[in-house]
């Protein structure tokens, strides 16, 4: 199980804003999504998934809607806002620059 | 945007916390399952996968909790289980609550009438930008006095200079009969300039107003604007009104359209029913003569100017005006002042804001002294709650817990207690707007709720949450369960406490001692204004007003009808004597020309000097009790063609011709330069202003109401017996039998006019009520404050008195101690208060009469009455603990 702190602080932000920006989905399917996406990689437990979606909810960066789900039951499905648009972008700006950078530092010369 | 977002998510949390949860729940409850239909998937058995998911899951309940967090949730979530709590808890002792909540209302119900009063006093007009409006106003070197007018050819030339105002409008108010349908209505006029409703920027309600393409002055047309109020009330705000043709004082004239709603014209305690040209209700002489004080001004300041600018051009124009106009403008300068400051008049400008914060002051005393109740209430409760502080703290509450819990109690009480207080301070606001009268000033007070007074208030009740909350939650912070919950431990309590609860009564007592001396001080300065001799006598004058000019009476048909009226007035048996007078003694109406002596200069602002000049009949000093010193009153050889003739004040007299017989000499007035009066008797000085009184008494000068036409007058009646009362109505129907259409109006004695105008001592005395009334407010809450701590500390040494009775000390030494504890608060309070009082009293200096603010008479009353109730209150908890059995007193812990 990974906890919060396995990730980077704010990089599940980053990674819950980019994998939202393909299309709404709920919770359960952003795990999967993530997972998916990083061939398996990067495992998002819901102990750290909820809480994140509700904080970047009350920052007005996605907001939720009830719909139906695949498997026809009600699901709280979230999508990005334009606020949540402009924080992406900044939030991938951002880790570019650092990873860059750390990468200049790790990688032997 | 996204923060109107963020608070609606915010709110929804709050208030929709149900739903909010529930969905919660749903969300992680489809997680669980999706969790478990993929191991189900995987090919575990429903079971295992259900187990597994469940342990993945981890505790569901963290969960909720965490995402609460993420919603910022838990402080609303326990501030709400706090008010719950609170309100609980409160409704456990209904007694102390009920105590405390209606404390609270005592000490904010004076401070939302205040604030409710002096917010609509200096509320901007309901005009566009009115924070952008000036008024000028003049002056004279030499002379501390301010005018509220301006020569209107100096206005044309402030206007047409380079200065930073983008308008200038002139308005003066004219009092008028407006007739319609046979029916006479008596109204505020204000007479204006074309530029007027431009210059504030207002648009009709009905039909057009009066603009600049009408005349600068407004123009010769007889057209007239009716205010909303009085379009309402009397024409059922009906538009037909527009182009109807009505009478304003016997001349026809159109009325072309109705001003907004709510405006009331641009003097505030008055409400203008009528706008009218200018030129029509002020002569063309007056308005061109530089030397006529005759109109006054609102102007605009262009935007982003501030005052000192507009101060400074204005000043630069006065100075090349007074080197233009040496004869006129010499030593005449122009003060600017923010609209809303300098109401009602330009010369309240310096006094009213002082004033206003110093009756802030005051009733925000009574507030505090309020809150030191309270907070004494909740501190002699805290003694109880140690104890169920210290299992909170045991049971895992935090301190910030604890200190929350105590401040949301404070605040449950202050807010309903601040609720109910302001709404009864407001009521009581507006029904003193709709009972307050002031003789002869048909006041217009508009008390409304605004979001300034609501604001002020709001800080008020989070002040006085934090006056009553903090110190039990300091306290309650610091308690430690361990020695607190340990067995034995007595609820005596420490001398520290003690001194607090003391040190708070002292500083009610001299909260109090602060608003009693202040109240003396206008009662004194009222004693003082009565004592004055002002050189006639008031008593048994009956006044009467009447104008029948305002439904078309010329001047002689005016002349032929006083005369009647006088006669059957004199008639009656109960009269002693009857004149008339166009002005009143401490009235609102005046005449104030220059005069020199003849042989001078034509009289100017810089070759005379300003005299008061009064119209009036032959008999009116035998009537008003003035004494004729020498020479003789007017008589029926004084008529329309005979020579003018004045009688003339000691003061004018000596001012014009010093050591000499004034008798037969002549003077020239600067209003009519060209009809010198002859000196024809001389009266005492007497005093007809405020400012005379306590200074020399200003040159007066009496002109003949049958030389003068003056329309409007006021009758002077004396009675034979002490009461005028039966005179009322019986002067009122000898004038309607005359002539039932004009109208009679102001009718009440000279006494109630100097006593109770605005003019007169009106506002000095009701400062006196008011302050009056609040310092028996505060003396009550420091009484009862008092008397709670003295009780509380015979309760809290019980034991020790016990011991000390058994140890043989008498009951009389006990009450003696007990009431030296009264008598030692109080003598910390007087002396703080007297202290505070002087400081008060130095604020006040401008609006006392005859006294210092240091006045020993009031500051000894003060004393000893502060010692007759402390002792009073010190009384009761003294005897019952001189009364207590030593026996049982041990017994009691």
């Amino acid at each position: 199980m990974s906890k919060p702190t396995d990730l980077v602080q704010g990089t599940l932000d980053l990674l819950l804003l980019r994998v939202l920006s393909l299309e709404p989905m709920h919770g359960w399917a952003i795990a999967q999504r993530i997972r998916q996406m990083s061939n398996e990689q990067l495992r998002v437990g819901q102990s750290a998934l909820y809480p994140a979606l509700h904080k970047l909810e009350q920052q007005g960066w996605i907001e939720a809607e009830w719909a139906p789900s695949e498997n026809n039951r009600r699901a709280k499905y979230y999508k990005l806002t334009p606020a949540g648009r402009k924080a992406l972008k900044a939030e991938t700006a951002e880790w570019e620059r650092l990873s860059s950078a750390i990468s200049l530092i790790v990688k032997p010369a | 945007m996204r923060w109107t977002m963020k608070l609606r998510l915010r709110l929804r949390s709050l208030f929709r916390s149900h739903r909010v949860e529930q969905e919660l729940t749903e969300e992680l409850q489809y997680h669980l399952e999706r969790l478990i239909a993929d191991r189900i998937a995987a090919g575990a058995s429903p079971d295992a996968a259900r187990y597994a998911a469940l342990r993945e899951m981890g505790a569901m309940e963290q969960r909720k909790e965490e995402c609460r967090d993420a919603r910022g949730l838990r402080l609303i979530e326990a501030i709400r289980g706090d008010v719950r709590y609170s309100v609980r808890q409160l409704g456990k002792y209904p007694v102390f609550t009920a105590a405390a909540v209606l404390t609270i209302a005592v000490g904010i119900g004076p401070n939302a009438t205040m604030a409710t009063i002096i917010s609509s006093v200096f509320r901007p007009l309901p005009v566009a930008d009115a924070d952008r409006l000036a008024v000028l106003a003049t002056t004279i070197s030499g002379n501390p006095r301010i005018w509220q007018r301006v020569a209107y050819p100096d206005l044309q030339d402030y206007w047409a200079s380079e200065t930073p105002f983008s308008d200038m409008a002139a308005w003066d108010l004219s009092p008028v009969g407006l007739t319609v349908e046979g029916t006479t209505d008596r109204l505020m006029a204000t007479a204006i300039s074309g530029n007027y409703f431009s210059t504030l920027g207002l648009n009709p309600a009905a039909g057009r107003l009066i603009l600049l393409s009408d005349g600068e002055l407004g123009g010769t047309q007889p057209i007239a604007v009716l205010s909303h109020s009085y379009w309402s009330r009397r024409f059922g705000a009906s538009t037909s009104i527009v182009g109807r043709e009505v009478r304003i004082d016997g001349r026809p004239f159109t009325v072309v359209g109705v001003a907004p709603e709510d405006f009331h014209g641009t003097f505030a305690l008055l409400s203008s029913e009528l706008y009218v040209p200018l030129e029509l209700f002020q002569s063309q002489a007056r308005l061109s003569n530089r030397d006529v004080l005759a109109v006054r001004v609102v102007a605009r300041l262009k935007s982003g100017v501030v005052l000192d600018q507009a101060r400074a051009s204005i000043e630069a124009v006065a100075k090349r005006l007074e080197a233009d106009h040496p004869a006129t403008n010499s030593g005449r300068r122009i003060r600017v002042y923010w609209e809303r400051l300098a109401r009602p008049e330009p010369q309240n400008a310096s006094q009213a804001p002082a004033l206003a914060g110093l009756f802030l002051m005051l009733v925000g005393a009574i507030l505090l002294i309020a809150c030191a109740n309270v907070l004494g209430l909740f501190l002699a409760k805290g003694l109880g709650r140690g104890r169920e502080m210290a299992i909170r703290r045991a049971l895992g509450a935090s301190r910030s817990d604890l200190v929350r819990l105590c401040v949301v109690e404070a605040l449950v009480i202050a807010f309903v207690g601040a609720a109910g207080g302001a709404i009864a301070g407001v009521v009581l606001a507006r029904t003193l707007a709709s009972v307050v009268a002031t003789p002869g000033f048909p006041l217009f007070l508009d008390f409304q709720l605004d979001w300034m007074t609501v604001s002020y208030l709001g800080i008020l009740m989070v002040v006085s949450t934090l006056l009553i909350g903090l110190l039990p939650a300091l306290r309650a912070s610091r308690v430690d369960p361990r020695s607190d919950l340990s067995e034995g431990k007595t609820s005596t309590e420490g001398r520290r406490r003690q001194l607090i609860r003391k040190g708070l009564s002292a500083a009610q007592i001299a909260g109090s001692v602060v608003l009693l001396v202040v109240c003396g001080l206008f009662i004194r300065s009222v004693q003082s204004l009565q004592s004055v001799d002002l050189g006639f006598d008031e008593d048994r004058v009956l006044l009467a007003s009447t104008d029948p000019g305002a439904v078309g009476y010329d001047a002689n048909r005016a002349r032929a009808f006083y005369q009647s009226v006088d006669t059957a007035v004199e008639a009656l048996p109960e009269v002693e004597s009857a004149a008339a007078s166009a002005f009143v003694p401490f009235g609102n109406g005046n005449s104030t020309p220059y005069i020199a002596a003849e042989g001078q200069p034509p009289p100017s602002s810089t070759t005379g000097f300003l005299a008061d000049r009064h119209f009036v009949t032959g008999d009116y000093f035998r009537a008003i009790g003035t004494p004729l010193l020498h020479g003789r009153t007017f008589s029926t050889v004084d008529t329309k063609g005979s020579p003018k003739v004045a009688v003339v004040n000691e003061a004018l007299a000596v001012r014009l011709w010093p050591g000499e017989n004034p008798l037969g000499r002549r003077f020239r007035s600067s209003s009519e330069p060209d009809l010198p009066l002859e000196v024809v008797g001389v009266v005492r000085n007497a005093r007809y202003r405020r400012g005379e009184i306590g200074g020399p008494a200003v040159p007066r000068f009496f002109v003949s109401l049958d030389q003068f036409d003056v329309l409007a007058r006021t009758f002077h009646v004396r009675s034979r017996t002490p009461t005028v009362g039966t005179l009322t109505s019986s002067v009122t129907e000898m004038i309607r039998r005359l002539d039932s259409a004009v109208l009679v109006y102001d009718v009440y004695t000279l006494e109630r006019q100097i006593n109770d105008s605005g003019g007169g001592f009106g506002g000095v005395k009701g400062a006196a009520v008011i302050t009056g009334v609040l310092g028996l407010l505060a003396l009550s809450l420091a009484l009862v404050g008092t008397y709670g701590v003295l009780s509380f500390t015979v309760r809290a040494r019980t034991r020790e008195i016990g011991i000390r009775m058994a140890f043989g000390l008498t009951p009389g030494r006990v009450f003696r101690l007990l009431l030296r504890e009264s008598w030692r608060i109080a003598v910390v309070g007087v002396a703080i208060g007297l202290a505070l009082s002087f400081a008060a009293g130095k604020l006040m200096e401008g609006v006392l009469f005859g006294v210092v603010p240091y006045d020993p008479v009031t500051l000894f009353t003060v004393v000893i009455l502060m010692g007759g109730v402390s002792t009073l209150v010190g009384f009761l908890p003294a005897r019952r603990a001189s009364r207590m059995n030593p026996i049982e007193t041990l017994r009691y812990e």
